[in-house]
């Protein structure tokens, strides 16, 4: 079957004015997430993972800007989108579950009133009407609607996730964008909320792009996996591609960095040296000071996305064609 | 091998607020129960992981070992000396081998270990007397007091007479400091003058420094000095205005001098007396107490000495059993710190603090969380040299400098130098967690608690930090109570691991053993759940219902038993769980079965019975246990019903009583708390199948 690409992003830079420069948070980032395809974001703090999610629904802080690129959706591009357009994709198209559940609801508003809010603003209706559809929603996430009347502080972590989740959903929207769903989440609730994101994923015929730092969430859960370091892709390509016969020395790196209860017994090898910091990035390819299979065109050559196999990409001069 | 922890029985449970009114209505106090009773030793060069989800009470075991939250019952033996605990250990199973013995004694026979006991105790206390006399005992430590009292009170005295009494000083302080500043600056003195004084007098230096500096610089000395003049005049005009030293002033302040010297000598006479008066009644009481010197006699210890023997030789397991209880009592007073603050007993306050401290050299804590737990405005040198000086390990800070420069480099923070000198915001994660691991290191414990040290981290930090605290462990012998959620690292570090539930341990042994072949179901469904980066492992994920139920109302039976995929009949539901279910069915079989429709009414009869309200309870019995037996695999809580007795108008069901499953051994090295692989249940259900 031959999907069609729902989002299509080309070529996007998202840079960050601070005092001390610019920080280029995303450089040169292209990916397509393609409708029903669930699409996993991976890669150390700062990397640009949640910068280039908040990209696409432009919820940018106020330093920060779009400086190039495209970002394709049903024929507009999200980047030229007057604000008052971009309203009326947000949420109703593209919605987003952000990062720490536990801090995002206001905790002096009821549930209930806080879903119907989302409704009200988006969907032209009135609050008691977007009360209405609030029981089905939770029902839809697994929460008793009996206790829609809560206040934030009565739930526990898990079922605040699934609460930002019913938000997410409140718009039928095309494409749902999750941003560190489980983390510092337990790990029985973090398989049950991954397993509602699939179920619902499903169900209602969701796109979903999942934003994590850890790579076996996103391993058991996407279908495509795009690597990022210092901004910009490393790595992308199918996930069970990508984790069986990673092609980038940072993703291999970083896949066997992580502990595997079915794996052996020892201590992981880790990647030595810290981040590049994104005010100064290193020249040619930003990973080559970490990088132990690093010679001498590294620092020079900037490498484009290679293809290595079928939809799979690397970012590195040791996969170029020739080579 | 040395055990360093041994933790028994051990219950942490904190207090539910329950209103004033509540309270006042009869309604009893709750307790959130963090911790309900466990049980573990850890031995010394160990990594022992405590595994669970959040709420489980790893961090509450972690704390409590601390003495950083006051255990409600159970006993903590940490940091114990080697001998002590070697003792401890040998009374223990001298113990547990009397105590069938004892079990099996008549009731005369106990009384009689009993009162030999008390006889033992008063002979000893004698030899005590005649051994060392008066410096045991309540009445030496009273004589010692009263004299300690008495030399103080002499001393007082001493004071008062020659008029250096500091409480009399205290009680005059105020009349002397208005003299005196009448003395200086006049009877008309007002703070504002004050102010306006000290304003002049800065105004004053300053012009006088602009003078000199104007002689520096360019030698135009004019105005600036002219200025000088003029400060100066207003100065002492203002100075005169204030002080007026007029005879009327003198003669004031010689009155006032007079008031407070009768005021003085009248307040030392009634101190004096109050004093001498004291002193006299403590001289009596002194007197009125026996001679510590009498009656020191030999025979009268040889005596003593041959009685005990006696006593012992003739006095059996009983008398021995409690003597050795004693002794463990005794040694329990001296180690435990869950009895350092209870109640009743509670230690002189410098001696806690005495404890606390040599406790905490020998025990430290990492944080969960780096960014949370270092003090920004604190540098590095600050933070880590903080337990130093905290702990008097070192009196000054420069004395710390060495150590801080040796413990930054040992968790990789080189060069040091530079790094004392940083604050943590300019540090990424990781090097901030080592900085927390620096400052738990640096007073050379040799008994880590790690509270979920890397679960803040970047997934490719983590191994590193590990790997920090797996060297560090092997070069100083460490022994790390660590705390987490995450099973995968578990399976990496743990020589030992226990896994939480709601305030229980539920299975507990050797890491790779407990995590390659799980036993309890709530162990199997955690490791089912871990996700794992391999694409080629797929396997069945176990995903309980619901979250964890509140610690206020712990399930009866198992606690595990309403979220357990494998729960069976005697994992102790109680009567309102088993008529959700028994309704359940009835609703369901209303449309098909007649017997569903002739009951009316199902009711909770006790916390362990049911009663249906039907016109046909013997029907309605026959249909009852054919449904069971049909369903009892799937829907536990029915298998749960034990008997059915009918009578008229009404069906009783009785439940299993539940019973909560122990902590057993299933194999070596790996013990379960749950009834489905408990070795009778395991050969009634082979019973079962053959049948």
């Amino acid at each position: 079957m031959r999907r069609t690409a729902i989002l299509e992003i080309q070529g996007l830079k998202t840079y960050f004015d601070t005092r001390s420069g610019i920080v280029r948070a995303v450089d040169d980032v292209s990916i397509k997430l393609e409708a029903g395809e669930s699409l996993g974001f991976a890669g150390e703090s700062g990397c640009g993972k949640t910068t280039t999610a908040l990209s696409i629904i432009r919820l940018l802080p106020k330093n920060g800007r779009i400086v190039d690129g495209h970002i394709r959706y049903m024929d507009r591009d999200l980047t030229t989108l007057k604000e008052s357009d971009i309203r009326r994709i947000r949420w109703k198209h593209i919605s987003i579950v952000f990062q720490g559940a536990m801090n995002a609801l206001n905790p002096v508003k009821r549930i209930s009133w806080q879903i119907a809010e989302a409704i009200a603003l988006h969907d032209r209706v009135d609050m008691d009407e977007a009360q209405g559809r609030v029981d089905e929603l939770l029902e839809l996430v697994g929460i008793n609607p009996a206790r829609k009347d809560d206040f934030p502080h009565e739930f526990s972590g898990g079922m605040r996730q699934r609460v930002m989740i019913a938000m997410a959903l409140a718009c039928h929207p095309k494409i749902i964008i999750a941003d560190e769903p489980v983390t510092a989440l337990d790990v029985m609730i973090q398989a049950q909320i991954l397993d509602l994101l699939q179920k619902l994923k499903e169900e209602l015929d969701l796109s979903m792009i999942l934003i994590s730092h850890d790579l076996s969430v996103i391993a058991e859960t996407c279908d495509k996996v795009a690597i990022m370091y210092g901004g910009k892709l490393a790595e992308t390509g199918p996930c069970d591609e990508v984790f069986r016969d990673p092609q980038h020395p940072y993703t291999q790196g970083l896949v066997r960095s992580f502990p595997d209860i079915y794996g052996p017994r020892d201590l992981p090898p880790w990647i030595p040296g810290q981040p590049p910091n994104l005010l100064d990035p290193p020249s040619g390819c930003r990973f080559h000071p970490r990088c132990s299979f690093a010679f001498a065109d590294c620092p020079k050559e900037d490498p484009a996305l290679y293809e290595t196999g079928p939809g799979h990409l690397a970012a590195c001069l040791l996969r170029a064609p020739g080579r | 091998m040395e055990k360093v922890l041994s933790i028994a029985d051990l219950k942490v449970w904190f207090p539910v607020r329950v209103g004033f009114l509540s309270a006042l209505a009869g309604k009893e106090a709750r307790f959130v129960r963090a911790l309900d009773g466990i049980s573990f030793d850890v031995g010394r060069g160990e990594v022992f992981c405590l595994v669970g989800e959040s709420g489980c009470g790893k961090t509450t075991t972690g704390k409590a070992v601390l003495r950083l939250n006051q255990p409600t019952s159970g006993s903590i033996l940490a940091a114990v000396p080697e001998q002590d605990m070697h003792r401890i250990e040998t009374i223990r199973t001298r113990l547990a081998a009397l105590g069938p013995l004892v079990a099996a004694l008549p009731p005369a026979q106990r009384a009689k270990a009993d009162q030999d006991f008390q006889q033992l105790h008063s002979y000893r206390a004698q030899i005590e007397a005649i051994r060392n006399p008066g410096a045991s005992g309540r009445l030496a430590r009273r004589r010692e007091r009263l004299k300690h009292t008495i030399g103080y009170l002499e001393g007082r005295i001493q004071e008062l007479r020659s008029g250096e009494d500091a409480a009399i000083r205290r009680i005059m302080t105020k009349d002397r400091l208005r003299i005196d500043l009448m003395r200086t600056l006049g009877p008309r003195f007002s703070p504002s003058d004050a102010k306006r004084l000290e304003r002049l007098e800065v105004g004053h230096k300053e012009a006088k420094f602009r003078v000199l500096r104007a002689e520096v610089t360019h030698g135009k000395t004019r105005k600036p000095a002219r200025r000088l003049r003029a400060v100066e005049r207003r100065l002492e005009r203002t100075r005169a205005r204030i002080v007026t030293g007029t005879a009327e002033v003198d003669a004031r302040i010689r009155g006032l001098e007079a008031v407070f010297e009768t005021k003085q000598r009248e307040a030392t006479q009634a101190e004096l007396a109050n004093v001498e008066n004291e002193l006299a009644k403590l001289r009596s009481s002194l007197e009125a107490l026996p001679d510590p010197q009498a009656g020191l006699d030999t025979g009268r210890f040889r005596e003593l000495e041959k009685a005990v023997a006696a006593l012992r030789a003739k006095g059996g397991p009983g008398l021995e059993a409690r003597e050795l209880e004693g002794q463990l009592a005794e040694l329990h007073t001296r180690y435990d710190l869950a009895e350092w603050g209870k109640k009743g007993r509670r230690i002189r306050r410098k001696e806690l603090a005495r404890r606390m401290r040599d406790l905490r050299r020998r025990m430290q804590i990492i944080y969960q969380d780096p960014y949370e737990s270092l003090n920004p405005k604190l540098s590095i040198f600050d933070i880590v040299a903080e337990p130093l000086l905290a702990n008097k390990v070192v009196a000054t800070p420069s004395e710390a400098e060495a150590i801080v420069a040796k413990a930054l480099e040992d968790v990789g923070l080189r060069p040091a130098k530079e790094y004392m000198l940083r604050f943590p915001h300019e540090l990424s994660g990781g090097q901030r967690q080592r900085v927390g691991i620096a400052a738990a290191l640096v007073v050379d414990p040799d008994f880590i608690v790690a509270d979920e040290p890397v679960s803040m981290l970047d997934a490719s930090v983590r191994t590193e930090i590990l790997a920090v605290l797996l060297e560090l462990k092997k070069r100083r012998n460490l022994t790390y109570l660590f705390i987490t959620h995450d099973l995968g690292l578990a399976w990496i570090i743990a020589d030992k691991v226990a896994v939480m539930y709601l305030g229980k341990i539920v299975e507990m042994g050797d890491g790779p053993e407990v995590i390659q072949n799980p036993r309890h179901p709530y162990t199997k469904a955690l490791i089912s759940v871990v996700p794992s980066p391999n694409p080629n492992v797929h396997r069945e994920k176990i995903i309980l219902r619901g979250e964890r139920p509140n610690p206020v109302e712990i399930p009866t039976g198992c606690r595990f038993h309403p979220r357990c995929p494998l729960a069976v009949g005697i994992c102790g539901w109680d009567s309102e769980e088993v008529r959700d279910a028994v309704q359940a069915l009835l609703d369901e079989d209303r449309g098909t079965r007649i017997e569903a429709q002739v009951v009316t009414d199902v009711m909770t009869d006790g916390p362990f019975g049911l009663r249906l309200m039907t016109s046909d309870p013997a029907r309605v019995e026959r249909y009852l246990r054919a449904r069971i037996e049909e369903l009892a695999g799937r829907r536990p809580p029915l298998a749960s019903i034990r008997q059915m007795k009918g009578a008229t108008g009404t069906l009783a069901l009785r439940l299993h009583v539940p019973a909560e499953p122990s902590l057993r051994a299933i194999v070596p090295n790996v013990s379960v708390a749950c009834h489905i692989v408990e070795p009778e249940f395991v050969e009634a259900e082979a019973v079962a199948v053959a049948k």
